[in-house]
């Protein structure tokens, strides 16, 4: 098991498995190098911190959406107009900004368009294949005579 | 010496957005424990030559909401109001107030009466009827940095069609530092949709 499977377990539920517990103590000796303190009253602030110093893996395992847009650093949540109140979050799909972004046009969408580092990525076109030419049924050719 | 009292913009008419006051009919109140402080985002600021004074972003704490009170569209049962308190031992400041009612005596509504009676604090977004350009100027926060909290309640069954007349506002020694922020969050529409939202949270 690695950190980042680790991380998404509660304090509680790795002190309540012994496998877990076990992990966790093999994991954090090998980056810290010393055993964690794992007396009851201990363990979960141990635990907690030593998540926290992994939270950004643990945020990417945990996101919902496989997004691709990026909000500001100051900006948590756009409500989107007119969707009876949907929300822009960092688990937001790319469809829901780009409606954001569209009902807007000009320097309201410059506007709209700074809450975000990145925009979403443009939808990938959907490939059409080509569709196969009918053959022509072929002319009964009676000998000699077409 | 930091210099905070200086002004430095033009205050004009306009011939074409008349002022006429009022507000629309509804209020958002949210609870001041439960905005979220680290998401929301208040630009404020105050120096000799520039300031701003707005909310740019407001939201809720995970699983919290705002309850809206509304009434008529053609009333104004519905008040909101500032004033300056002047002291001359220490910094002004101000005393921001919300008049609204409570239209009948259901348990529903004598269980939000009690909550304000025992202490509520709570934050008030207001939409004005006017806007300004562009509604730039649409909504305003009232408590934001100390809270309102219940001044007046009365009820008398022969006055007011039997509504509860409610004052929300700022309480010594807890007085606002500054007027009302705006509240404004990238256009209008924008910021209405987290109104009428009640800048909740899932």
């Amino acid at each position: 098991m690695s950190v980042d499977e680790l991380i998404l377990y509660s304090a509680k539920e790795v002190r309540a498995n012994p496998d877990l517990f076990k992990e966790y103590i093999r994991l954090y000796t090998e980056e810290i190098g010393k055993k964690p303190n794992c007396a009851t009253c201990q363990f979960s602030g141990t635990y907690e911190r030593w998540v926290g110093n992994h939270s950004t893996a643990s945020k990417k395992l945990n996101k919902m959406s496989n997004n691709t847009f990026t909000l500001i650093k100051t900006k948590r949540a756009i409500v989107v107009p007119f969707t009876g109140g949907q929300v822009i979050n960092e688990d937001a799909t790319d469809d829901l900004v780009r409606l954001y972004l569209d009902q807007v046009q000009g320097a309201a969408r410059v506007v709209r368009e700074a809450n975000f580092t990145k925009l979403p990525d443009e939808p990938k076109a959907v490939e059409i294949s080509a569709v196969p030419k009918a053959k022509r049924p072929r002319k009964k050719v009676r000998n000699g005579k077409g | 010496m930091a210099t905070c009292g200086n002004i430095f913009a033009n205050l004009s008419i306009s011939c074409t957005d008349k002022p006429t006051g009022g507000l629309e009919q509804q209020i958002v109140l949210i609870n001041r424990a439960d905005i979220d402080l680290t998401a929301s985002v208040v630009d404020s600021t105050l120096s000799s030559s520039a300031g701003t004074h707005k909310v740019t972003s407001l939201v809720c704490k995970a699983g919290k909401t705002g309850y809206e009170i509304s009434s008529y569209n053609d009333k104004r049962l519905l008040l909101a109001a500032f004033n300056l308190n002047r002291n001359e031992d220490g910094p002004n400041d101000y005393t921001h107030s919300i008049n609204i009612r409570a239209f009948d005596l259901s348990e529903e509504t004598l269980v939000f009466l009690k909550g304000l009676g025992e202490g509520a604090e709570v934050v008030a977004v207001i939409q004005y009827n006017d806007k300004g350009a562009l509604s730039a100027n649409a909504f305003g926060v009232y408590g934001f940095s100390k809270g309102l909290k219940v001044g007046e309640m009365a009820y008398n069954s022969n006055e007011n069609k039997g509504m509860t007349m409610i004052t929300l506002a700022s309480q010594e020694p807890d007085l606002e530092p500054f007027p009302p922020m705006l509240y404004f969050d990238t256009d209008y529409a924008t910021g209405l949709a987290a109104f009428e939202n009640k800048f909740a949270t899932a």
